[in-house]
């Protein structure tokens, strides 16, 4: 009897063992597919993978160079600011030389991120941004024929704020369908430059600085427009991939 | 193991000490960034390099035509009429002026000064020659260049701006090695300077001398809360790897906020009444130029700036076309002095004190006059260098009575060596100032040899 618990026990070993071997063997090939689909769905997927700065080999970031990250804002946003596509827009304009266009010569030639490229980042995101939004508020359209603010009315919509919930029912209800165009809007300047949804965090920081913004400076949607495309325009997110 | 009851590291002991220095390495490194932003560090030094591009002539500089050369019959006469005779700088006798320098006698006057002259070039090609004196290493490549001086400088120094480089950009790279020039602002003067180092959203208007701000201080405020929030949200759903590639990103954020706070873009603006002092709107670009080397030295932006200045290639009606430019530098070159000695350097004493200017040229221009009554490319260029640790009123190398290089050896002047074995080269000069102004190592790249009769 004893020698037969025994037995049964050590079959209870053997069974836990193959059971942990076959989780750790499932948990694996999940982490790996869900990797790969990560991998994927990220912006710019397709471009070869380099090293920058301190980051190790093989690491799945790499950072684009301002010329590259310039030319593909205009794209995204819609409007054209480098004309002449044989002249460097950022030594035209700034005279500085900073990485170039070619992906592998600037890895080497500009491996890390310094002050300069980032001055020339806020330099190039401020002037983005105000000629995105003041052709915008002028009713342009993008080379497709499409309003550059094709979700919202940016001279009337903007989000709710807290003061607005004394104003009439009617007018309330205005400004909250406004503040829905002005949301989808967001939402649809994240797809056209980050090729996703931002988050609830991010949509609500973003809400949440426009609104200070345009209280700041004497309730100018021009203005608080401005100044949230710019911050998006400058995030890290932009400047590297 | 021990040895002798000295005290010495075990394996383990060393390899400790080593990964805790090689990770402690890059967080002093980047904590040390955002202090050289404002470029003052250690010491407080500043250094100028004015370059004349095109060649400007020499004889009408710091080597005029006098005593043998002009009974040499070499030169033309227009050189030796009583309207060129040589100017002497009050209270040194050894150092001599042309005409195109005069003006600047009073600068030489206030500093420590010392002339170079007779440095052997042997190719007179502009750009090879351009190079070659920027940058102290000769290559016979118009297009195989090696950092300028001030560049080789900023390479060791870091943090940004570590050079500053005002109208045509010298040689920046080693062309061979493709590397980016590090901790460089470049721009053709010094109100795009101005116009970067500026927050986003302000503006200048030049009839007020007044700031614009586009946009409120809050809002900038607002807006960068917004980027560092963003950053932040995104940094949590990062892999470490990623959050490892954004340090330097972040380093450099740090940098630049304390750039923006500074409010070094307003000291940068070049207005009408600094412009006056250094020749003004008639002083061409060379005036702006000068002014703008001054902003940027009194604001503090950077230590270290190559400013070029063209036009100098003057083949055409010489003493008609060339003076005035050097008369123009040499007026600007006496009211940057004049502002140096006036400003108080942080560390005590004037600005004036604690800089060091270097002005080359491509090489010489012919004694002698061509068809078109220009001159053309000759081989013996020179240089002045003033400021502290200079030895002052000194003259080094020297040019025989038809204007070509002596030879230099042990501080004095010998007969030109047929080999060029005792001629005097640019990177002899380039390496004696890289030494003096702190960087050895640099300078033993360049050459071995040094100038130490330039040296107080």
């Amino acid at each position: 009897m004893h020698r037969l618990l025994l037995n049964k026990g050590r079959e209870a070993q053997w069974t836990w063992l193959l059971v942990v071997l076959f989780l750790s063997i499932a948990g694996f090939w999940s982490c790996r597919e869900k990797s790969k689909k990560m991998r994927s769905s990220a912006p710019h997927a397709e471009t070869p993978v380099a090293e920058p700065d301190n980051i190790p080999q093989n690491s799945a970031v790499y950072r684009l160079t301002p010329e590259q990250t310039y030319r593909s804002m205009q794209s995204a946003l819609g409007i054209t600011l480098t004309q002449n596509t044989q002249s460097d827009p950022i030594l035209t304009s700034f005279n500085v030389a900073l990485g170039g266009v070619d992906y592998f010569r600037s890895r080497v030639r500009d491996s890390s991120a310094k002050v300069q490229t980032l001055l020339i980042s806020r330099a190039l995101a401020y002037r983005l941004a105000s000629t995105f939004v003041s052709r915008g508020f002028g009713g342009e359209r993008n080379q497709k024929g499409e309003d550059l603010f094709s979700k919202c009315n940016p001279n009337v919509d903007r989000p709710l704020l807290p003061e607005d919930n004394k104003l009439p029912i009617e007018q309330l209800a205005q400004i909250r369908t406004g503040a829905r165009h002005w949301q989808d809007q967001i939402i649809e300047i994240y797809w056209r430059l980050f090729a996703r949804p931002p988050t609830t965090e991010e949509l609500a920081i973003i809400r949440e600085t426009f609104q200070s913004v345009y209280l700041a400076e004497n309730r100018s949607l021009y203005l608080a427009w401005v100044m949230t495309l710019y911050a998006i325009l400058s995030t890290s997110e932009m400047w590297y991939t | 193991m021990k040895h002798n009851g000295a005290s010495i590291f075990n394996r383990r002991q060393f390899f400790r000490s080593a990964t805790g220095l090689s990770l402690s390495l890059p967080f002093l490194l980047h904590a040390e960034e955002p202090k050289r932003a404002f470029g003052l560090v250690n010491t407080e030094q500043y250094f100028i390099h004015f370059f004349l591009l095109g060649a400007a002539d020499g004889f009408l500089a710091i080597d005029p035509v006098v005593g043998d050369k002009a009974r040499s019959g070499r030169f033309d006469p227009t050189h030796t009429s009583s309207d060129f005779s040589a100017t002497a700088v009050p209270g040194k006798d050894q150092l001599l002026l042309g005409k195109g320098f005069a003006p600047a006698a009073g600068a030489f006057s206030k500093m420590p000064t010392a002339f170079v002259r007779g440095i052997y070039i042997e190719v007179t090609a502009h750009a090879t020659a351009q190079n070659y004196n920027y940058s102290g290493r000769s290559s016979l490549s118009a297009t195989r260049t090696y950092p300028s001086i001030g560049q080789q400088m900023a390479n060791v120094t870091g943090g940004f701006p570590g050079h500053i480089c005002l109208g045509p950009n010298p040689p920046l790279v080693d062309t061979d090695k493709h590397l980016q020039p590090r901790a460089l602002l470049s721009a053709n003067n010094v109100d795009s300077i101005a116009n970067l180092v500026d927050r986003p959203g302000l503006r200048f208007n030049y009839k007020t001398s007044q700031r614009i701000k586009d946009v409120s201080d809050k809002a900038i405020h607002e807006a960068s809360q917004l980027i560092e929030s963003l950053d932040n949200l995104r940094a949590k759903n990062l892999s470490s790897s990623y959050q490892g590639g954004l340090k330097a990103w972040n380093n450099a954020k740090i940098a630049l906020d304390r750039l923006y706070q500074s409010d070094l873009g307003l000291s940068l603006r070049l207005t009408e009444d600094t412009l006056d002092r250094y020749g003004g709107r008639s002083g061409g670009e060379i005036a702006q130029l000068v002014a703008g080397t001054f902003l940027s030295i009194k604001s503090g932006i950077c230590p270290i700036l190559t400013v070029s200045f063209d036009g100098f290639d003057t083949h055409f009606n010489h003493f008609a076309n060339h003076v005035p430019l050097q008369q123009q530098f040499a007026t600007a070159l006496s009211a940057l002095v004049a502002d140096l000695s006036a400003t108080p350097a942080l560390t005590g004493g004037s600005l004036a004190d604690k800089t060091t200017i270097l002005i080359t040229t491509d090489f010489g221009r012919t004694p002698d006059l061509n068809g078109n009554r220009g001159t053309d490319h000759w081989d013996a260029s020179w240089a002045v260098v003033m400021g502290a640790g200079i030895r002052d009123n000194t003259i080094i190398g020297g040019t025989d009575t038809s204007g070509k290089a002596l030879g230099w050896s042990q501080g004095t002047l010998v007969p030109f060596a047929k080999d060029h074995s005792n001629a005097l080269f640019p990177e002899h000069l380039i390496a004696t100032i890289l030494k003096k102004q702190g960087f050895p190592d640099a300078a033993s790249l360049i050459s071995e040899v040094q100038l130490h009769e330039l040296l107080a």
